[in-house]
């Protein structure tokens, strides 16, 4: 799988119609005129000439040493910025998905142990509310309202732990408000269950039960959405690093596309989809270990 | 428990015709504010223009003149609403139609081939779950450049996944029941067979799981477009106003409140319509 879509990174300039010779002159001389003969030697030099899959086998070789090759907007190598972005992004991303599984499970159980009572009212309402609210509308919000409003923290930028606040909270809301929900609905399908109410008869207290069985439930149910949660947070970091100026991957991309710098996009993209299939497989193989049914299958 | 109770009790009671009644006169009244706002905004769109600019009423407050206020070039707010309506939210419609046609289509075929076929589907999907539709939009918008029919086909591109695999799904269990075995028995042809015995019997939870999908659609369409990867200005799309917007939140926050508005009241609407067409279905949906 990795591999077709290493083929298709390789042959996005194909679709995108860029001239990799004349991209690669204007990243190596400041004197962007090319005629043909200057251009005809760097063909040469690239190999551009050679067969599709002689160039391919040269890409991915290139690729699996480290060696993304060098932006043509930045002229510098991309390997080491796209590192440096996805640790920004990794460390954004997994606080966010920290916080909403604390959170949204608390949410959840709360919600169920009260159910149809107002707690649990409350807790549905406002999640189903969240869950409508793009983070391109709840970023702005939060900039407004905790960065001018009260200034507690600065409204854009990296660097300090005081940035992480803004885009680890614009990331953690939407999960939180679908999480709390997938936590509640299976909260109440486990109460039902007859071992619940054997426990109950024997005289266990019902507040240790609840919390008891929440563990396992919210686990399993994490576990299950993780792979969606993950996909769900890189694709909500491209818009809340770019609206907070924060140097991650998703921004990356995004500049890449907006000027339209191949070798970096490549990069990031080969970056981006490694990581969602690795969490896929990943949070798959950890959710049929844990939950009893899925492994009988 | 106390709800199921007072549930039975009432339909058994004789007041139960009453109580319908009296809730479908609640819903038939409901409409004539309805009908009065939307011919209200209908007026209003025909007699503005979502473009004209005028230079002399910048960020006007709402008012009896410009009922949400004018943007940074002194555009009525009110008609750009209305008319990124019908792009935004015509937009992400087609892309849905689109995606859950060529997802079914894929997901029909590869159950009804099955084999070879239904595991390069399944090991795509698998695979690809994880992949965020924004990073799978941002590879398309770098092929066809920023203008909205890229951007429909950028959603498009990103969406087709979920319903090829919950159709597999389906299909995949029809294709092992009684009477579809004895339909291919009979001699019905492959094409008769996935139009007149496979579809019709897929499409009720297709339906429902399109209109949950239907939120995601407008978020990421209204998202890529707020990036500037979409219809270029003066387009009146509610993404593009948002992030045109947001540079005057501290001084003008009407500006940016109005498109934003729009976008959240528009997934909420459809989200909630979506829950209640799935609740009789009793099925999650699958990923």
């Amino acid at each position: 799988m990795l591999l077709a879509f290493s083929f298709f990174a390789f042959l996005l300039p194909e679709f995108q119609g860029v001239d990799q010779a004349r991209a690669t002159l204007y990243a190596r001389s400041e004197e962007a005129v090319p005629d043909q003969e200057t251009l005809d030697a760097i063909s040469e030099e690239l190999g551009l000439d050679d067969p599709l899959l002689q160039r391919y086998g040269r890409y991915l070789g290139d690729v699996v040493t480290g060696d993304f090759g060098d932006s043509t907007i930045s002229r510098t190598p991309v390997a080491p910025q796209v590192w440096r972005a996805t640790v920004v992004s990794g460390t954004i991303v997994g606080l966010a998905i920290g916080l909403a599984v604390a959170i949204a499970s608390v949410l959840g159980v709360v919600a169920a142990a009260n159910e149809n009572r107002w707690p649990d009212r409350v807790i549905t309402a406002f999640s189903r509310v969240l869950v409508a609210v793009p983070i391109h509308v709840l970023t702005p919000l939060l900039v407004y309202v905790v960065a001018l409003r009260l200034g507690l923290v600065p409204t854009s930028g990296w660097g300090t732990a005081k940035h992480l606040v803004l885009p680890v909270t614009a990331l953690a809301i939407g999960p939180i408000a679908l999480f709390s929900q997938v936590v509640r609905s299976e909260m109440l399908d486990t109460l039902e269950q007859p071992y619940i109410r054997t426990a109950l008869a024997k005289g266990l207290r019902r507040r240790r039960v609840v919390w008891l069985h929440a563990t396992r439930v919210s686990l399993v149910g994490v576990l299950t959405l993780g792979s969606l949660f993950v996909a769900g947070l890189l694709g909500g970091a491209v818009i809340a690093e770019v609206i907070l100026g924060i140097p991650g991957l998703g921004r990356l991309l995004h500049d890449a596309v907006k000027a339209s710098d191949v070798p970096m996009f490549q990069a990031g993209l080969l970056v981006a989809v490694t990581v969602g299939i690795l969490v896929g497989l990943l949070s798959d193989a950890l959710s049929r270990l844990l939950s009893p049914p899925e492994r009988e299958r | 428990m106390r709800c199921h109770d007072c549930s039975a009790r009432r339909s058994v009671s004789d007041e139960g015709p009453d109580l319908m009644r009296a809730w479908l006169v609640d819903r038939w009244l409901a409409l004539v504010p309805v009908t009065v706002v939307v011919t209200f905004l209908v007026w209003w769109w025909f007699t503005h223009d979502p473009n004209a600019i005028d230079l002399g009423n910048r960020f006007a407050r709402p008012s009896f003149d410009t009922p949400l206020g004018t943007d940074e070039l002194g555009r009525d707010l009110l008609t750009r609403i209305i008319a990124g309506a019908f792009i935004t939210i015509g937009a992400a419609t087609i892309a849905l139609i689109a995606t859950a046609i060529i997802g079914t289509l894929l997901g029909t075929l590869a159950a009804w081939r099955g084999g070879s076929a239904g595991t390069a589907l399944m090991l795509a999907t698998d695979s690809i779950v994880a992949v965020p539709e924004i990073v799978v939009a941002l590879i398309a918008v770098s092929i066809l450049g920023t203008n909205l029919t890229a951007l429909m086909v950028a959603v498009i591109a990103a969406g087709w996944l979920p319903f090829a695999r919950l159709s597999f799904e389906i299909v995949g269990r029809l294709m092992a029941s009684d009477y579809v075995v004895a339909a291919q028995m009979t001699g019905v042809g492959p094409g008769r067979l996935i139009t007149y015995t496979l579809l019709p019997n897929a499409a009720r939870p297709l339906i429902a799981h399109a209109f949950l999908r239907f939120p995601g659609k407008l978020l990421l369409l209204s998202g890529l477009s707020f990036l500037g990867l979409g219809p270029q200005p003066p387009t009146a799309e509610w993404g593009a106003m948002l992030a045109r917007g947001v540079d005057e939140l501290e001084r003008h926050p009407w500006v940016p409140l109005m498109p934003g508005l729009a976008i959240v009241v528009t997934g909420y609407a459809a989200a909630s319509v979506g829950r209640r067409i799935e609740q009789p279905i009793i099925q999650r949906p699958t990923n």
